[in-house]
């Protein structure tokens, strides 16, 4: 069983890596493709199974560095969530890049990091302690700056210059955090409740709690927390797939995972709740939230507003962690999950339009909606579901936030509510927009320009229509993913 | 129970997807159809009259579900509705065959009708904000049918204060949820009788009684913006001119209702009237609504735009009914639930004849509609009896509201909102008579000033028209008609 | 529950609708249905004349109607008052026919003519104030088609000012009565008085009963929103001027003495504020008649200066207390006498307009020289109404005269009440004044215009026969009511009197008493003395031969042009839009505050094809210069790296 979780780890960085040497050319590229997806898919079913049946603390250690460092893997529950996440969501955007890339050139180093990270992240979510956890953030790192820079011209490499400093910037500040945890962590493995053995801290509180604030805001660069958010929407230049997947999805959740793993398993909510460390916390998550929804609707470049529309919803999850309390956790859970799913489906709309019409600003994409139905139509659920209309899936983390933050009782929680709203507000106003835009042009506005366009073949189609789906059975029926998440909050699971 | 629930609900909107189908493309067979939803719809209405009781449809997650009920107060604006959408649906055959996609017209207009049947039914607070935000994106497409660049814009503003307003409700959801209790509708009020009296409170009783004040506040304020209450009562002035009159007339008519009775719902069937008397809520709620009868009834007299002035005058007018539901008492709540059927009744009436002044009379200002009254004697005779039902003249149907009003208020309030507010509600009837009576005396009695070719409307868009002039008249003459289908209020207040 | 109640006040309605119905075919059916409709209304009121006579009480009630309940009664006054709007409105029907033979939409003037009959009939038979209310309100809008039958310039003009007055009237008794209500949970006129008698020292019933006089007085003409009557009357038909001065200023009235006898039975104060108003009127009404030159007008000043006098009567009636029988009698007949008079002289006027379609006394001059019966029937008016003794004017005068003599030894403010006894004979003086100023004018003097003059005077019939009769009916009425004055007058008196709880008076009253005939006398001397110096010397001018009326009075002075017309149509809608823009421009100015700040969208770069080229053609020195800005340089994140180690190092070293 433990050798069953190395190979989910191992098995797609080896396929990723041994792409390229099989040598399939430029013009092959349906081989190729289906060699992509079938390495994703082979790597999804491990995963899956090794979720199913996971006995938490098998560990199976890899390499002993020091008597208290190690290179541990294990699966928790906490884990699973995202394990899960990432399973069903990376399959679907192997299958969206086949199309995609087809203009992008340079498939096969593309499709190799793809899956190359995959197998990292899939690492990432099983470390059993920081050190691992740290090891293969480092490598999450190196793994995408390709994917970032792919088009090799010079914003590209702005970009990927950029993305790089802020993330080694931001793991070195996390790295400081650690330390701490050496000194006075009882021992660096995540336990549910944290490690820290207060004996030793005393009266050196505050000192402990500096540290809590270096790393949230080390990791918080990956979750683009308010000062450190500006990679990201320059990384909007890189192909949709990895904008979809990495930079909504994969690389800013493994951010937030990161900072629910140190608040929940290494510091302990209870030893951080009350304290001035979760004032300026849920302070930072508050403004993001507010000022990224402002930045989306001031933004008209398609791809930047729903970057900036992530880096407010990155800030509703660490609102829901940074309530210390399992609700909140669970809250931060589900929005986790179902942003997840709804902004991919978004940013795989917004590759359609880019892809095929060549258009990347808002008021270009007047009367598209007659057009291009499916892809609006899936955009509009997407649109619906992040602005949290009920009956979509948004409705079911939103509510669950909202409550969190009002039952925590802090003062801050009401002003957490009130950035909800806000910003609940902002969403549905730049979301609509695009979807009025699209579907009811302007009176003078002539259809004919737009007669060439029409909607992408099914390779790009099914992503869309199955997130959308998905987005709504969530919201139609989430009480089973509810119960799960807060089970898996309570560590009773 | 459930066959109520999707005759009224869901019949409706399936029947509007139906409108969009290529044999309905010809106008007539559309028309009889539409004809033939509406009719079936009024008459499922009568129908449920005789259901009682509640049950639950589906359960989005534990604490989240969708619960319908039957009671009192859904089927008296479930006949409202159901009666002004079948009037105004006639009216529209003809009217629209002027303007351009009809079929989306009718889709958005069945769709609205759905979504407002479903707030009338609904049974707890997340059923009843999930149709009010059905509701209002539902109903936005009517607002820009037109598609010129100002209705857009109206239609996005329209939006923008629909959506603020239910996240506000929204914001008063999670309050309630945290500190209420359950949020199920209950005749009465669901906060525990302890909280009704502040002084003999323990610290954090009476901080949970102030967090629930503010959630009631954030409630009314929100839905209040659906009524054209003041601080978020900008939309309507803008979004009805630009809309075609039959959709302004269902908006400002029926729509205004839903938050009506949206109000109603969460502060009698939720907070309960008794928890909310003399609190620092009813007040600053009731000078809320002062403000906007007479700034409404202000800018209506200054007005110049025909449609405009009526889209003011609503927003007056509904506050009247919100003044009576701000007296928390049966008696001012009878005035209310009377002055909701009066104006719903009279608006319709004034907007469908604004409208038949447009398209016959081809002038949209009410200074240019000198002598018309010779040419288009029946509707200026629709004119001045809903006129005189409004300005709340004896024998018609306006009276008897402003009757009840008034004097509940003078009985139920103990400091100067006793006088004040029958004041305040009598100058505005005077500034009523004064932007209403004119377009009488300018229609029939001045001479033509322009040689205008204004001839008298269709008969299918009068018949309408003068069905609801005379209900006016007979519900005038013998109200006890509708106090019947009020009774459920000694229930509740 | 009599049946018959509603039906006399809903039958003319429904005549309306069938003279609409029935005229479509010609003018004649109009004629024929209207006068119809008001006969069978006529004998009706006859029939339940005879009942009340028998001593029934009748009364309808029924709670659905209107919301807020219908509820009639029938008693003395209510009968009268019920009894003379039909005569009214038979006469003046009978008298339309020729009168608007040449006029357009009769039907529409008829309609609402007998919608406005049913309406008063319906104010006059109310039982509670709410019903009062409910008709008072179809009335004014009912007459409001009556005023601006002409459809000309200034008939709207003051149709506009009618209807303003009636609906801000209207809306301040509606926010009286809601006030009664709140403290008196019944608006029954019956028991308000024993309801609020020992609430009379909470201000909000005083506020309250002054609204609902304000309400009340408008209709009757009262000061301060007298403005519309001198207006209406010279634009409406003549039929429409007698009903609205005979029998609409009448409902307010009953209006006022309803709120007067059920709520401030015995106030002084209450009292105190009739009579300033009702002085104010009277005095006013006839100066402004002796300067008037229209005939109309006059005469309209007349009935405002003559709801004076029934003001004055009704304060007495509140002061004089349990012993007001004279002040009771004296009110309720110089109602009745008012109507009827003004009945006759304004189908007089009528008649004159009818023929010259002029109504400035210049014009006019002298045109009834020759015409007897029209001398006569207007010679009977005119005495009785200037209080001529053997006319019925002087009864009531007199009555209340003698009330205002009996009252001032039993009160303190003596001197106060003398001075209004002194003013009461001056404006009697000055009513006998206008009135022969107008006699003189039309059926003494010649016309100065010598060819108009033989034009008048070679006019032989004026009105047609059926006129003619309707004219010498009403004057035989007058003199009925004035030559026996001990029979008639008194009956109608002890019939009315229980409506104004007046009691019987001790002994019976010696009209023809040598103190009444100097009372008379007096008033008629000052008359006589203020035509001779006042209207001839300074109102006219009199070149060599032909005089000639001049419009003294300056036009500018007038209330409603000078006070009300600029307050309500510009300075208070323009000072409310100000600050009700202010209020509802807030959220938005707000929202466009932010658009322009926070929410400003960003422009749409220009993609300049720099960036687009492929790296391995840029050279490296491009590179470096092109990754500008310090916080992304490579030294910059290493110099952060170096800081992170030389945290650490620094608390390693701290904790040994």
């Amino acid at each position: 069983m433990k050798y069953l979780m190395l190979i989910a780890i191992a098995f797609p960085v080896v396929w990723g890596a041994c792409l390229p040497f099989l040598r399939f050319e430029e013009t092959d590229r349906s081989s190729r493709n289906k060699y992509a997806l079938t390495g994703a898919l082979i790597t999804s079913a491990l995963v899956f199974v090794n979720v199913f049946n996971f006995k938490s603390n098998d560990g199976f250690q890899l390499i002993q560095l020091t008597n208290k460092m190690s290179i541990v893997f294990d699966i928790d529950a906490l884990s699973c969530v995202f394990l899960c996440m990432i399973a069903v969501l990376w399959p679907l955007a192997v299958l969206y890049a086949w199309e995609y890339m087809h203009h992008e050139g340079r498939e096969n180093k593309f499709f190799s990091f793809y899956l190359m990270t995959y197998g990292i992240v899939i690492g990432l979510a099983c470390s059993a302690n920081l050190v691992t956890f740290y090891l293969l953030y480092e490598c999450l790192t190196f793994a995408t700056i390709p994917l970032v820079m792919h088009a090799m011209d010079r914003r590209a490499i702005k970009a990927g210059r950029k993305y790089f400093m802020y993330s080694i910037a931001g793991a070195a500040t996390a790295f400081v955090g650690i330390m701490f945890l050496v000194e006075y962590g009882t021992s660096l493995d995540f336990v549910y409740g944290g490690t820290l053995d207060l004996v030793k801290i005393g009266s050196q509180q505050n000192l402990i709690l500096l540290g809590y604030i270096l790393t949230f805001f080390g990791f918080g660069v990956k979750a683009a927390v308010f000062p450190f958010h500006g990679w990201l929407p320059s990384a909007g230049v890189a192909p949709t797939p990895v904008t979809a997947l990495l930079h909504a999805v994969a690389v800013v959740k493994a951010g937030v995972f990161a900072i629910m793993r140190v608040t929940y398993y290494s510091f302990g909510a209870a030893f951080l709740a009350g304290t001035w460390a979760q004032s300026i916390v849920l302070g930072f998550a508050c403004f993001t939230i507010v000022f990224g929804s402002v930045c989306a609707w001031k933004q008209q470049h398609l791809k930047k507003r729903f970057a900036y529309s992530t880096i407010s919803n990155l800030s509703y999850i660490l609102l829901g962690v940074g309530m210390m309390c399992p609700e909140g956790l669970a809250a931060g859970l589900a929005h986790m999950l179902i942003h997840g799913i709804m902004k991919i489906c978004l940013f795989f709309c917004v590759g359609v339009v880019m892809e095929k019409t060549h258009r990347e600003y808002v008021p270009e994409i007047e009367g598209m909606g007659k057009v291009m139905p499916v892809t609006f139509g899936c955009f509009t659920i997407g649109a619906l579901s992040l602005s949290g209309i009920p009956l979509f899936a948004g409705f079911i983390s939103k509510a669950a936030l909202g409550t969190a933050s009002v039952s925590s009782g802090l003062p801050l929680g009401l002003v957490g509510l009130c950035a909800l709203l806000i910003s609940a507000v902002l969403t549905a106003a730049y979301t609509f927009e695009i979807v009025i835009k699209a579907f009811f042009p302007s009176k003078g506005f002539n259809t004919r320009t737009l007669c060439e366009f029409k909607d992408p073949t099914w390779q790009m189609k099914t992503p869309l229509i199955v997130l959308s789906v998905l987005m709504i059975l969530i919201g139609l029926h989430g009480t089973e993913l509810m119960n799960l998440l807060s089970k898996i909050a309570m560590n009773l699971l | 129970m459930l066959g109520y629930f999707l005759g009224l609900v869901l019949f409706p909107m399936l029947s509007g997807v139906l409108c969009l189908v290529p044999a309905f493309k010809d106008d007539r067979k559309r028309n009889l159809f539409v004809a033939a939803v509406l009719g079936l719809n009024f008459v499922f209405v009568l129908l449920s009259f005789m259901q009682e009781g509640a049950f639950e449809l589906l359960h989005l997650t534990d604490h989240l579900a969708l619960r319908f009920m039957f009671d009192g107060a859904g089927r008296f604006f479930l006949l409202l509705s159901g009666l002004m959408f079948l009037m105004v649906g006639i009216y529209s055959f003809e009217y629209m065959s002027h303007e351009h996609n009809r079929p989306r017209f009718y889709l958005f207009y069945l769709l609205t009708l759905g979504a407002l049947n479903g707030v009338c039914l609904s049974g707890n607070y997340m059923t009843l904000y999930c149709f009010f935000e059905l509701m209002s994106l539902l109903s936005m497409p009517l607002v820009l049918h037109s598609q010129t660049n100002e209705s857009i814009a109206a239609a996005k503003k329209y939006l923008l204060y629909s959506v603020f307003g239910a996240s506000l409700g929204l914001g008063g959801f999670f309050l309630f949820t945290v500190y209420g209790g359950s949020t199920a509708f209950v005749a009465g009020g669901v906060v525990a009788d302890a909280l009704h009296h502040p002084l003999q409170l323990s610290s954090d009783l009476l901080f949970q009684r102030n967090m629930l004040l503010i959630g009631a506040f954030l409630a009314i304020v929100g839905f209040g913006a659906k009524a054209g209450m003041m601080p978020l009562h900008a939309w309507l002035p803008t979004a009805h001119p630009v809309a075609p009159a039959c959709a302004s007339a269902v908006l400002s008519g029926v729509i205004t209702k839903a938050g009506v009775l949206a109000i109603l719902r969460v502060v009698y069937f939720l907070y309960g009237s008794n928890f909310l008397v003399d609190t620092w809520v009813q007040y600053a709620w009731v000078t809320l609504i002062l403000l906007t009868v007479l700034v409404g009834s202000t800018l209506a007299y200054k007005e110049k735009i025909l449609k405009k002035r009526l889209a003011y005058s609503s927003v007056s007018q509904v506050s009247y009914v919100l003044f009576g539901l701000a007296g928390l008492n049966a008696w001012s709540l009878t005035g209310a639930l009377l002055h909701a059927a009066a104006h719903s009744m009279i608006k319709d009436v004034l907007f469908m004849s604004a409208g038949s002044i447009i398209m016959h009379g081809h002038t949209e200002r009410a200074d240019r509609i000198d002598g018309m009254g010779r040419k288009m004697p029946m509707t200026f005779a629709c004119i001045t009896v809903a006129s005189l039902g409004l300005i709340g003249i004896p024998p018609l149907f306006g009276y008897i509201s402003k009757w009840y009003l008034c004097t509940g208020a003078l009985m139920t309030y103990r400091n100067f909102f006793s006088w004040l507010g029958p004041v305040v509600l009598l100058i505005s009837a005077l500034l009523t008579a004064g932007y209403l009576f004119t377009l009488t005396i300018n229609g029939y009695l001045k001479n033509e000033t322009a040689e205008s070719d204004a001839h008298e409307a269709g008969a299918l868009m009068l018949l309408p028209m003068v069905i609801l002039c005379a209900l006016i008249v007979i519900c005038g003459l013998a109200p006890k008609l509708v106090m019947q289908l009020i009774e459920f209020i000694n229930t509740i207040a | 529950m009599n049946m018959l109640l509603p039906i006399a006040a809903f039958w003319p309605m429904a005549g309306a609708l069938l003279c609409v119905l029935a005229g479509r075919k010609s003018d004649k059916m109009k004629f024929m249905t209207a006068d119809a409709v008001m006969v069978i209304e006529f004998g009706l009121m006859l029939f339940l004349l005879v009942q009340v006579m028998e001593g029934n009480a009748l009364s309808f009630q029924m709670s659905a109607a209107f919301g807020s309940g219908l509820h009639l009664k029938l008693d003395g006054f209510r009968m009268t008052y019920g009894l003379i709007a039909a005569f009214m409105w038979l006469m003046t029907t009978i008298f339309t026919e020729e009168y608007l033979h040449h006029y357009g939409n009769k039907s529409r003037y008829l309609a609402f003519t007998l919608a406005t009959c049913g309406a008063t009939v319906g104010v006059f038979f109310s039982a509670d104030l709410l019903t009062t209310f409910v008709f008072f309100e179809i009335m004014s809008f009912t007459s409001y088609v009556m005023v601006i039958h002409d459809q000309n310039k200034e008939a709207l003009r003051a149709g506009e000012t009618y209807i303003a007055v009636a609906v801000i009237g209207g809306l301040a008794m509606l926010m009286g009565l809601f006030i009664l209500y709140r403290y008196a949970f019944t608006l029954e006129m019956s028991q308000l008085f024993h309801l609020l008698e020992h609430e009379l020292d909470n201000p909000m019933i005083w506020i309250a009963g002054v609204l609902i006089l304000c309400g009340f007085g408008a209709k009757a003409g009262l000061y301060p929103l007298h403005i519309w009557l001198p207006k209406a009357h010279p634009v409406a038909p003549a039929p429409a001027s007698a009903l609205l001065s005979g029998i609409l200023t009448k409902a307010g009235v009953f209006g006022m003495i309803v709120i007067t006898m059920e709520v401030f039975r015995e106030e002084a104060a209450w009292g105190a504020l009739l009579l300033g108003l009702g002085v104010v009127t009277m005095v006013l009404g006839a100066v402004l008649a002796v300067f008037s030159n229209n005939l109309k007008r006059t005469l309209a000043c007349s009935s405002m200066s003559q709801i004076g006098f029934i003001t004055v009567g009704l304060a007495m009636c509140v002061f004089l207390g349990h012993h007001n029988a004279l002040a009771v009698r004296g009110t309720v007949l110089h109602m009745v006498n008012h109507s009827l008079i003004k009945l006759l002289l304004f189908m007089c006027a009528g008649v004159i307009y009818m023929n010259l379609h002029e109504l400035d006394l210049n014009k006019i001059r002298g045109f009834g020289r020759n015409k007897t019966l029209l001398k006569v029937l207007f010679l009977i008016g005119a005495l009785s109404i200037s209080g001529v003794p053997l006319f019925s004017g002087y009864v009531s005068k007199t009555l209340i005269h003698e009330s205002i003599l009996e009252y001032i030894p039993m009160t303190s403010a003596a001197g106060l009440f003398s001075l209004v006894e002194t003013i009461f004979v001056i404006a009697g003086g000055l009513t006998f004044s206008y009135m022969t100023k107008l006699f003189v004018c039309i059926f003494v003097e010649k016309n100065s215009d010598t060819a108009l003059q033989k034009k008048y005077d070679d006019k032989k019939n004026v009105m047609n026969t059926v006129s003619s009769i309707v004219l010498v009916v009403c004057a035989l009425v007058l003199i009925v009511l004035g030559v026996i004055p001990n029979i008639s007058a008194d009956a109608v008196a002890d019939f009315m009197q229980s409506f104004l709880h007046g009691h019987a008076p001790e002994h019976a009253v010696h009209y023809f008493s040598s103190v009444n005939l100097i009372g008379g006398g007096k008033s008629l001397l000052i008359g006589a003395f203020v035509y001779v110096f006042v209207i001839r010397g300074l109102l006219m001018s009199h070149a060599e031969k032909n005089s000639e009326y001049l419009q003294r009075w300056p036009n500018w002075l007038d209330l409603e042009n000078l006070l009300y017309r600029p307050l309500i149509q510009h300075v208070i809608p323009f000072v409310m839009a100000f600050i009700c823009r202010l209020f509802s421009e807030l959220p938005e100015t707000l929202m466009k505050l932010l658009n322009h700040t926070v929410l400003k969208k960003t422009k749409i770069e220009v993609r300049n094809p720099e960036d687009f080229k492929p790296a391995s053609l840029v050279s490296d020195a491009q590179l470096s210069p092109m990754v500008s800005g310090i916080e992304s340089s490579l030294s910059f994140s290493l110099l952060l790296f170096g800081l992170g180690v030389v945290l650490a190092m620094i608390y390693m070293l701290s904790s040994f």
